[in-house]
């Protein structure tokens, strides 16, 4: 099983590296296959020079024959040199063209993910796994490629090589590979369970050490030194299994490395007894004895670093084409229609992996053109109820279905908001605005009015709509109420029926607050509208008022009906009210 | 040893004290090393010599007996002392990586507060501390490397210089131009991978974008997918371009020494043909020679090159760690609180404080002049970006670089030990700290550690918490956040009374809340309030908030505005006076008002 999983990943990776670039795949096999072959003949370019130089010695050869191959060996070495470099260097700059080719595959699928599933924590390990998977796919296929050309074609060269020199040389070489297989895995095993210990200490000693240089809270409570020490602790108790570990690894390593050693002195008794005995030349001895050091060095690179590499990452390649084939079976959006509301029916929620339901059997009906607040307490289900709003959330339970105005295409509504935790984009101001509506072109004037009718002024920032709004890359920094407008400048810039603002409030004071929900209103003016707040400084102006309480509504109505009520709401209320009128 | 200021050799100091017997076997090593070409060039040239008379029958077979042991002892060497040399580089290691961690952390912990709210400083650190052992492991491998590379050369050239001096100094001439320009490539392939970092941050910016939860939301809303996918492409290729080309050009600068060397060897085995026609010099030292010599080109394109780009390298990290360890310090920053058992908090002034945050040219605070009296509550209220948490950041000795005088009990604050500062002063900050611990940990870490049962207990049935004590396995000992495996998940809310909790467990006699409800919704707001109330009457608290109407019931409200006290009194005189804080609060007021 895991075996056909590794040749599969194996053959799917080279594919996939054939595809993303075929012209240049052609042209790195080309390169592997010259620079495995260039080693051999600089071994037996080094040993005619080597000859040519005894016979010229023993006056039996013209000088005019010794220079010219000489040229030849150093031609050789150069040969292998350029190759080295060619081979390397066009492997990285293939690899960048694989990494483009799979990241865009990457975005597509998880361009068709829902968005639910980011809130599953397998499914998130799942897309980093296949993430880091896409980056080793094309290593390991680069492997392969290596080990079938470069390697292969290497070691059969030099093995006919030393065949026709002498063939127990060339069975010598075999009993070398074998010790160097066994170390590699044995310490592949060993090394995954001190991956599994060793994360929880390393993870709390991350813990410490950022508690003990906070400077602001754990300075002035004066027990920095306390989680020095605890980090001290764990460092020292992370770094003895990491230790030992290691030193298991390298104790076979070295125990392994001895009978490759003994190998290594075989061959080279071999080669010098056949010298004494006249049996091979010594420019050939000469060849083989300074090429063995490559020889060696090649079998346990191939073994232990390349092969052991590929095969610790062979997992890692396996998830990214998993992700890849995924099947994603799309819920698809309902529409009405005859009518322009939004409608839910007994619509229950629950979250990946959550043990219970975020939102109860939930009824409501939001007519077009409404505005409408959601209050309740934190975690009530609020931001929940918003994205099933959005069409981003399918429920599991239950149905919704959406008015025709609303109809985008089968995945997506014509709906728009600004999130709680909107995200600030480190591009430009105009790409931060407008990429809620990529498909719209804007001219500079258009834009200009656009942002000063939402209380952005254009020319105060550096290069205008070009300014990134990011210090990291070369632009400026904003302040948190500069991004809220341009949050909610962006949910305007997508001209849609539906427009949600979720709590967006919260880093701005309470008359900043109100200010900007009256200006949202005026410009949402016919739209379908509603506001998330658990301060209620937003229900004098919404036509209606849902309570939401632990994933049920459990209040709907006017203001004045709520506080007829006289439930949460009204509680809640009064609460509030106390505080600001006199007793 | 002062390791605060450190350069290429100071380092190899620094390295040395760290670790002596690694670094001495290091050396040892590394010499020998270096020598073994040299070693190998006389065996193997006495070898094939002897070979040679052996069977032109001139010497018995026995003289080839102690070449042979010499040759096979070389190749034991060179294959198994590499790993016994990385065997004891793992313990050094370990040494190091325990040892700079340390220091780092030390350093980190003592910095003062400013630091922290400067962008270029926050880099700065975090460019040390990213990776520092790897940097002094591979900076003090690469000095041995260097020193290899240069003896191991020098070794083989000593030789060719003893059976040819005029070839030898032909070579010298040739080679000492090749090192400096591998030492400028190595620089050069240094800047060339900085640039590429950097077009390498823009275009995975993209991608984060596309593939991010953070961003997910926003996604799917706004179907940019597309559209962006198609900007990263075009990032992308143009930044291929440009890698492609910058990998080119170190591939060939890398290779280029080693081409030079070959040609190099070319000459010196052309200029020793004559000498082997008119047999100066044996066969066998010959092939020994050319043997050694190649087998120094593939070291010296990679290693050299690598060595010199590894040099600045560590040049560079060497500058911000001189850097960092420059930064400036908070005397006694690390001390633990003191409690000084005959000191009576009276009162708190302000004497014309005036401040501004360092490398900016607005004044927050402007001549701010108050006072406080102990057994009285203080509420600082104000719009955002007022000054209110500026004031608290000077009375807790974040910054010291104001105008004015804040006097504590009618003596410069600057003249109290910080240790005994902390004793008296406790804060919850508006980002309070998660101490990922245990439930007992977060509640008595207000007064180091010390654990009395009763009055923990009261505390958590004051603040509501008893569902933590009671629903967990371990009760207070069951650990909470992600730090530790197993832990459990606390609600915001929950966080933010463990850290108010903290407050309450502390000795400390002037208690601040800067914003704590931020993250609590209205009801637990209030509650929170009219606990801290109930909870602390006879303690000093300053509460500072931007929301009125919690904080009527406090003796004494300070109205914060442009950097000074506005308006002061209690809630009932604000509101005659019928300035800012009546402004402010009738609006906020209004909410409720109109249907009330």
């Amino acid at each position: 099983m895991k075996k056909n999983g590794y040749i599969d990943s194996g053959v799917k990776s080279i594919r996939l590296m054939h595809e993303a670039e075929p012209k240049m795949f052609r042209k790195y096999c080309i390169f592997v296959l010259v620079h495995g072959l260039s080693w051999t003949i600089q071994v037996v370019a080094t040993q005619l020079f080597f000859d040519t130089a005894q016979n010229f010695y023993e006056g039996r050869a013209k000088v005019w024959f010794l220079i010219f191959t000489l040229l030849c060996m150093i031609g050789s070495y150069a040969l292998t040199q350029i190759m080295n470099g060619v081979d390397n260097c066009f492997a990285n700059i293939y690899f960048l063209a694989i990494q483009k080719h799979n990241n865009l595959k990457i975005f597509k699928k998880i361009d068709e993910l829902d968005c639910v599933q980011f809130e599953s924590t397998k499914k998130l390990d799942m897309i980093n796994k296949a993430v880091s998977g896409s980056n080793s796919t094309a290593w390991v296929g680069f492997t392969l490629i290596d080990v079938f050309l470069f390697y292969t074609t290497y070691f059969f060269s030099m093995s006919i090589y030393l065949f026709r020199l002498k063939p127990v040389l060339c069975v010598c070489i075999l009993i070398v590979f074998i010790p160097c297989y066994l170390t590699d895995l044995i310490s592949i095993k060993k090394f995954r369970t001190l991956e599994d210990k060793s994360a929880p200490i390393r993870r709390e000693s991350e813990y410490y050490e950022k508690y003990a240089s906070d400077i602001k809270e754990t300075r002035m409570l004066g027990v920095t030194e306390h989680f020095k020490k605890l980090f001290c602790l764990k460092l020292n108790k992370l770094n003895d299994m990491i230790y030992q570990t290691q030193r298991y690894k390298k104790m076979l390593q070295i125990k392994m490395n001895l009978m490759q050693v003994a190998g290594y002195g075989l061959i080279i008794i071999l080669t010098m007894h056949y010298v004494m005995e006249n049996d091979i030349s010594v420019g050939a001895f000469a060849a083989v004895f300074s090429s063995i050091g490559s020889l060696f060095g090649f079998m346990s690179e191939v073994i232990t670093e390349r092969i052991g590499w590929a095969s610790e990452n062979v997992g890692n390649v396996q998830n990214f084409f998993e992700f890849l084939n995924e099947d994603l079976k799309q819920k698809k959006i309902v529409y009405k229609a005859d009518s322009d509301s939004i409608e839910l029916k007994n619509v229950s929620f629950r979250y990946p992996s959550a043990e219970s339901e975020a939102l109860k059997d939930v009824n409501l009906k939001i007519r077009s053109g409404e505005t409408i607040a959601v209050i309740g307490i934190n975690g009530s289900g609020k931001s929940t109820l918003c994205k099933l709003l959005l069409g981003l959330y399918k429920p599991t339970k239950g149905d919704i279905s959406f008015g025709d105005n609303l109809k985008n295409d089968s995945k997506n509504l014509n709906a728009s908001a600004v999130f709680q935790n909107f995200c600030k984009y480190k591009i430009s101001l105009k790409e931060n605005i407008c990429i809620s509506n990529v498909d719209s072109e804007i001219n500079s004037d258009a834009f200009r009015a656009f942002c000063g009718k939402n209380g952005i002024n254009v020319d105060r920032f550096d290069c205008g709509e070009d300014t990134i709004l990011s210090r990291e890359f070369g632009g400026t920094e904003l302040s948190g109420g500069q991004w809220q407008k341009i949050a909610i400048a962006r949910a305007i810039f997508r001209d849609s029926p539906l427009v949600i603002l979720d709590e967006p409030t919260a880093a701005i004071d309470p008359l900043e607050e109100k200010k900007l929900y009256n200006k949202f209103l005026e410009i949402c003016e016919g739209k379908t509208a509603v506001i998330v707040s658990h301060r209620l400084s937003s229900v004098q102006i919404a036509d209606r008022i849902i309570v939401m309480d632990n994933g049920s509504i459990i209040e709907d109505g006017t203001h004045e009906e709520l506080l007829a009520l006289d439930g949460l709401y009204s509680k809640m209320y009064h609460l509030q009210k106390e505080t600001y009128i006199f007793s | 040893m002062n390791f605060h200021k450190l350069n290429p050799g100071k380092f190899i100091l620094f390295y040395i004290k760290i670790n002596a017997k690694q670094a001495l076997f290091n050396v040892v090593y590394t010499i020998l090393n270096a020598l073994m070409p040299a070693f190998e060039t006389i065996v193997l040239a006495n070898f094939i010599n002897s070979a040679i008379k052996v069977f032109e029958g001139k010497r018995d077979y026995d003289v080839v007996i102690l070449p042979i042991i010499l040759l096979v002892f070389y190749a034991f060497f060179t294959n198994f002392m590499l790993e016994v040399s990385e065997l004891v580089n793992l313990k050094a290691k370990n040494r190091i990586t325990v040892y700079l961690k340390k220091i780092l952390l030390d350093k980190k912990s003592k910095l003062e507060y400013f630091h922290v709210e400067n962008a270029e400083d926050q880099d700065l650190i975090n460019r040390v501390c990213f990776d520092p052992i790897e940097m002094f492991v591979n900076g003090f491998k690469n000095i041995l490397t260097t020193a290899y590379l240069i003896i191991s050369s020098m070794s083989i050239l000593f030789i060719i210089f003893s059976i040819q001096p005029l070839s030898a100094i032909a070579i010298i001439c040739v080679t000492i131009p090749l090192f400096y320009i591998s030492l400028k490539t190595g620089r050069k392939n240094y800047e060339l991978s900085q640039e590429d970092q950097k077009i390498k941050r823009q275009y995975s910016y993209i991608s984060e974008m596309l593939m991010n939860r953070e961003y997910a939301d926003e996604r799917s809303l706004f179907l940019y997918s597309d559209a962006f996918s198609k900007k990263y492409s075009d990032m992308y290729n143009d930044a291929f371009k440009i890698e492609s080309k910058i990998e080119k050009k170190r591939y060939t600068n890398m290779k280029s020494g080693s081409l030079v060397t070959l040609l190099l060897i070319f000459i010196i085995l052309l200029i020793l043909i004559p000498s082997l026609r008119s047999k100066t010099i044996t066969i066998g030292t010959f092939i020994a020679l050319a043997n050694a010599s190649l087998s120094l080109v593939q070291n010296m394109s990679w290693k050299l090159s690598v060595a010199m780009m590894e040099h600045s390298k560590l040049n560079e990290y060497l500058k911000d760690w001189n850097h960092f360890f420059g930064l400036s310090e908070k005397n006694d920053a690390d001390i633990a609180a003191e409690l000084d058992n005959n000191f009576r908090f009276e009162g708190l002034e302000f004497v014309d404080v005036s401040f501004k945050y360092p490398n900016t040219d607005n004044y927050i605070l402007k001549n701010c002049s108050f006072k406080m009296q102990s057994k009285k509550k203080y509420a600082l209220v104000g719009v955002n970006g007022a000054g209110k948490s500026t004031i608290i950041k000077l009375i807790t000795g974040m910054y010291n670089d104001y105008s004015g005088k804040i006097l504590l009990n009618g003596k410069d604050i600057k003249e109290y030990d910080y240790a005994m500062l902390k004793g008296i002063i406790s804060v919850v900050f508006q980002d309070f700290c998660r101490y990922e611990t245990t439930v007992k940990d977060n509640i008595i870490v207000g007064r180091n550690f010390e654990y009395d049962q009763g009055e923990v207990k009261a505390i958590i049935d004051k603040l509501e918490l008893t569902d933590l004590n009671e629903n967990l396995k371990n009760g207070l000992d069951t650990p909470i956040g992600k730090a530790i495996e197993e832990g459990v998940d606390l609600s915001g809310g929950q966080w933010q009374k463990l850290a108010i909790s903290r407050l309450l467990y502390s000795d400390a006699q002037i208690n601040i809340l800067d914003e704590p409800t931020a993250a609590l919704d209205p009801i637990a707001e209030s509650n929170t309030y009219k606990l801290f109330n109930s909870v602390s009457d006879k303690k000093f608290v300053i509460y500072i908030t931007h929301r009125l109407g919690a904080i009527k019931m406090a003796d004494e409200i300070l109205l914060v505005n442009d950097g000074c006290i506005a308006e002061k009194g209690n809630h009932k005189s604000l509101m005659e006076a019928k300035g800012i804080y009546y402004n402010m609060y009738s609006k906020q007021r209004e909410w409720y008002k109109e249907n009330a």
